[in-house]
């Protein structure tokens, strides 16, 4: 008798906050992550932005997230779990996430969707990316006048146009200051997997490069750096505080202008589908400060970014020679945006193969 | 005084219903006391968690159908694959690698969407069922051989051969199968609305759905009414009596696997068939794994793993709501 | 057995036996792992209407013959093993029952019977494949169990505490009484009982001596295999005996005397050196 009433207490209870929750008037922005938003790289980046909104707006907007979310099965149910919890605006962060919120978006007429790094749009769809290659083209530059082997290590992810592009910036900056700089890469075949970045790390390590570059989003490779007194660049996010000793610089996606900006245009009424593509000019890649380098190579660095800002500076220049000795471009003029986000080869001077 | 513990001379009907409850209550009792170390309202953690998902039941609320659609869609291939190793396991043969042949069936059912892409008839899903449902026997038939022929434990081949099953699938949608309008990912060209299992009206019930209440039902009937099933059960609380019954060891090792192996290899392509919608290089979170605790929870009986393929597909799922809800980390 | 009254077993010897319906040819089966004992050319015939039985040292290859008559472990040739004049060496234990064969092993608990399945699906453990009202295209009909079942109950007056209880939850008497039931209850043509009261009180082993005679006497052949020589002596018309896997001649149980068994248990008839020793008898 004693348990049932208690049982039964409970369940009232709950049912009570259950219904308490469902009465609030604000709005509801929401994000999903596919990494853990402890990664202090990519998922924890877009989580600051998610955090910059909650500052900005304060009692006008609540936010959620869901981290942690498979790329595949999971995603749809995910992001459909959002928009049936009364979220407006859905960021949904990777671009895995493509077909899952085109498909969602389509039930859900009136909630707006923003896909990073994907190329599909709605009516209800938006897409955002960052023109992370400007901020690699520096780091490659950066790491031509440091390194004493002229070999950097560079572990990426999955071959596709973005990372490659990331690639052939970063070696074309290097090239600019050293013509017979190296590339090792080591592919691990995920985004976030500490325990292979580092093993990649030492790898690349043994092989001579001095210098390790990733597009992974996992602090391990800095660390190992770090450990074994070796340079390397952060990713995503400032990773000082991991290797105060071995970071250079890096390279940082700064989400909270957009994420402020398109946030605003939701409660303004104004929101429409869009595909923004920013760079260091929007503020949406940062370099964060220079350390552990000499003051001419802090130098040259800032006058590079102070030139892409600009607009004086563009990565990809043409004429660019591939890897096979043909060339793309025209002399003096860059690459238009489809040629790189179609990027399916290396420039001259990279010594791996594209896994095909 | 001393105390002793004596066997009971029979099996205790009530105990054999009683005891998962006792385990269930336990788990929420301690997961109670963690909320509460989190610093959450154990009462309303346990809520969201455990009955959000089950709302339907007292609201009656058309917008409460949809966490249930979802708990049975993450239920189907649990069901699935427990109840075929509900009845692997009642034979005491010990399909570990359920999770290898999901992969497997995969596998062989995308060969439909891979290399006939364009041929739509009303048996193109047949076909890619059966052809899953093959798959997974195939890759259950090798730790089968390899038992019968050789006295290798199943419980080491099945599972290595996981390993070997994801590598395989790793390869292909990287290499072979790798869709050339990609954009390099490693994943295979996207299933054709032909190629996608029907879902029931507007909700995401799916076909897959209903074939493992399907299975569960069928094989509960085995196990009870036919001899079939009497041969298994035999087999597995008494080996030597099952000789003397004419049984024979050999067969249902041979049985077990193929059948436990096809259900696992049919829970994978309807996987892909529906939730996925192409291969990529992970197309399930360990349901051939989590199928195994669904056997156990569910007494080794098929029906019981209906009920036990729900209970863990709410705590999966209970874990995502506890995120939106109390922003708890996953 | 509490509370039964001692029966004495009658056992009027059988004036004319007829055909063999169980013979055993030149029987041998390799040894299955180190503690197995392998049967040499074994050769024996039982007739309907006698009782033979099986004397011998426990470990002396015993239960290697009755796996290899009941057919748990098949013959490498047919013709070492016919029933009713056919030859069965290679076929399974089912089609030897089909063929009206039943047996009873040692073991009553996880040979026997299943110690977890209640009677009447221990019915169905030797039963599924000859008796038709047990099994319906592979459906298994609880009724016509549950009938066999209670029917032996009654018959062999097999006592227990609640209905159709677990086989476990028996005495050893009760459960071998139902175990040797189950099979009369077929009234088999060819009968092979392994120790058929080990273990048993005197009232439930008086009841199944009696059974295994009366079965006899209506033109069955019946094979006991034991080590208990009161028993043998009881209910037997001849008597061979095993040792090392080979078996002695059968002789009139009117013409062996103690002694003669205990040297033909010590061997006296093992094959040695090629020359098969001259019958003690």
């Amino acid at each position: 008798m004693n348990k049932m009433m208690m049982a039964t207490a409970a369940f009232a209870l709950a049912l009570g906050i259950g219904a308490a929750s469902a009465a609030a008037d604000k709005l509801k922005a929401c994000w999903v992550y596919t990494g853990p938003i402890g990664d202090f790289g990519y998922s924890f980046q877009h989580d600051q932005g998610r955090k910059a909104v909650e500052k900005e707006f304060g009692d006008k907007v609540e936010t959620k997230y869901l981290e942690n979310v498979a790329e595949g099965p999971d995603a749809e149910r995910a992001i459909e779990r959002l928009a049936r919890d009364g979220c407006k605006i859905i960021f949904t962060t990777s671009f895995g996430f493509m077909d899952a919120t085109i498909k969602v978006a389509k039930k859900f007429p009136k909630v707006h969707f923003e896909h990073a790094t994907g190329y599909k749009r709605a009516k209800n769809v938006a897409t955002y990316n960052a023109r992370f290659y400007e901020g690699r083209y520096v780091m490659g530059e950066i790491a031509g006048k440091m390194s004493k082997t002229g070999t950097a290590g560079y572990i990426v992810s999955f071959p596709i146009p973005e990372v490659i592009m990331g690639i052939n910036s970063f070696m074309l900056g290097a090239q600019s200051v050293n013509p017979n700089f190296k590339i090792k890469i080591v592919w691990v075949n995920s985004w976030y997997d500490p325990g292979k970045e580092a093993d990649a790390a030492k790898v690349l390590f043994g092989q001579g490069a001095d210098i390790i570059v990733q597009h992974t989003d996992s602090t391990a490779p800095l660390q190992v750096a770090q450990d074994q007194g070796k340079l390397g660049f952060g990713q995503s996010s400032d990773m000082i505080k991991f290797a105060p000793k071995a970071q250079l610089t890096a390279n940082t996606d700064n989400w909270n202008p957009y994420y402020i900006s398109r946030v605003k245009a939701e409660l303004d009424g104004v929101w429409k589908s869009d595909d923004t593509w920013g760079g260091m000019k929007e503020g949406m890649v940062v370099l964060s400060p220079f350390t552990n380098v000499p003051d001419d190579v802090k130098k040259m660095a800032e006058d590079s970014v102070a030139k892409i800002k600009s607009g004086e500076l563009h990565p990809f220049t043409g004429p660019i020679t591939k890897q096979d000795g043909s060339t793309v471009g025209e002399a003096g003029k860059s690459l238009p945006d489809e040629e790189l986000l179609g990027m399916a080869y290396y420039v001259k001077g990279i010594d791996d193969k594209l896994p095909q | 005084m001393r105390l002793l513990l004596e066997k009971r001379s029979e099996h205790s009907q009530l105990m054999t219903v009683i005891s998962p409850l006792i385990a269930v209550a336990l788990t929420l009792v301690t997961g109670g006391f963690m909320f509460l170390a989190m610093g959450l309202n154990p009462f309303e953690a346990l809520y969201v968690y455990f009955l959000e998902p089950l709302k339907f039941f007292w609201t009656f609320a058309a917008e409460d159908f949809w966490p249930l659609e979802q708990l049975a869609v993450k239920a189907a291939p649990l069901v699935l694959i427990g109840a075929g190793l509900a009845v692997a396991y009642s034979a005491n043969v010990w399909n570990i690698g359920a999770e290898g042949q999901l992969t497997a069936g995969a596998i062989l059912g995308a060969v439909v969407p891979v290399y006939f892409t364009d041929w739509q008839s009303p048996l193109t899903l047949i076909a890619m069922l059966a052809l899953g449902a093959i798959g997974g026997m195939l890759w259950a038939a090798i730790p089968a051989f390899l038992k019968n022929r050789f006295g290798a434990s199943e419980i080491l081949t099945s599972l290595m051969l996981v390993y070997v099953s994801q590598l395989l699938l790793d390869w292909l949608v990287r290499g072979p199968w790798r869709d050339p309008a990609g954009h390099n990912f490693p994943q295979t060209v996207a299933f054709a609305d032909w190629q996608v299992l029907p879902v029931f009206g507007e909700s995401s019930l799916h076909l897959g759905v209903l074939l493992a209440v399907i299975a569960a039902a069928a094989l509960a009937f085995m196990m009870a009414r036919t001899l079939k099933g009497f041969e298994i059960k035999t087999l597995g609380v008494s080996p030597r009596a099952g000789r003397f019954a004419g049984f024979s060891r050999a067969g249902s090792v041979w049985f077990c696997l193929l059948l436990s192996g096809g259900l696992a290899g049919l829970a994978g392509i309807a996987e892909v068939m529906n939730t996925v919608g192409q291969l990529q290089p992970k197309i399930s979170p360990g349901y051939g794994f989590t199928a195994i605790i669904v056997a156990f929870l569910g007494r080794l009986n098929p029906l019981g793993t209906l009920i036990a393929g729900l209970a863990l597909a709410i705590s999966y799922l209970g874990g995502e709501a506890a995120q939106v809800s109390l922003g708890v980390s996953a | 057995m509490v509370g039964g009254d001692i029966h004495v077993v009658h056992t009027p010897r059988s004036q004319k036996a007829g055909p063999a319906r169980l013979s055993l040819k030149d029987l041998s089966l390799p040894a299955e792992g180190q503690f197995s004992v392998a049967l040499k050319s074994i050769s024996l015939d039982v007739k309907g209407g006698e009782v033979v039985a099986i004397a011998g040292v426990a470990g002396n290859g015993q239960s290697e013959l009755f796996d290899a008559i009941s057919g748990e472990r098949t013959l490498a040739d047919a013709g070492m093993l016919s029933i009713d004049g056919r030859p069965q060496g290679t076929v399974g234990v089912n089609a030897r029952r089909r063929a009206g064969a039943a047996f009873v092993p040692e073991e009553r608990l996880g040979h026997g019977a299943v110690p977890a399945f209640r009677l009447s699906e221990n019915v169905v453990l030797t039963r599924h494949s000859s008796d038709a009202s047990l099994v319906k295209s592979g459906l298994l009909q609880k009724s016509g169990a549950g009938d066999v079942s209670e029917r032996v109950i009654k018959t062999y007056d097999v006592r227990m505490g609640k209905v159709d209880p677990e086989a476990r939850a028996l005495s050893g008497g009760n459960l071998q009484k139902f175990v040797v039931g189950r099979e009369l209850d077929r009234e088999p043509g060819i009968l092979v009982v392994n120790q058929p009261t080990w273990g048993v009180d005197a009232g439930a082993s008086a009841t199944i001596r009696q059974a295994i005679i009366d079965l006899s006497r209506q033109g069955s052949a019946v094979l006991v295999i034991s080590q208990d020589l009161d028993e043998i002596f009881e209910i037997a018309d001849r008597i061979a005996v095993i040792s090392r896997g080979e078996l002695s001649d059968a002789h009139p149980a009117g013409e062996l005397s103690l002694q003669q068994i205990g040297l033909l248990m010590a061997g006296a008839h093992e094959k040695k050196e090629g020359v098969r020793h001259a019958a003690v008898a």
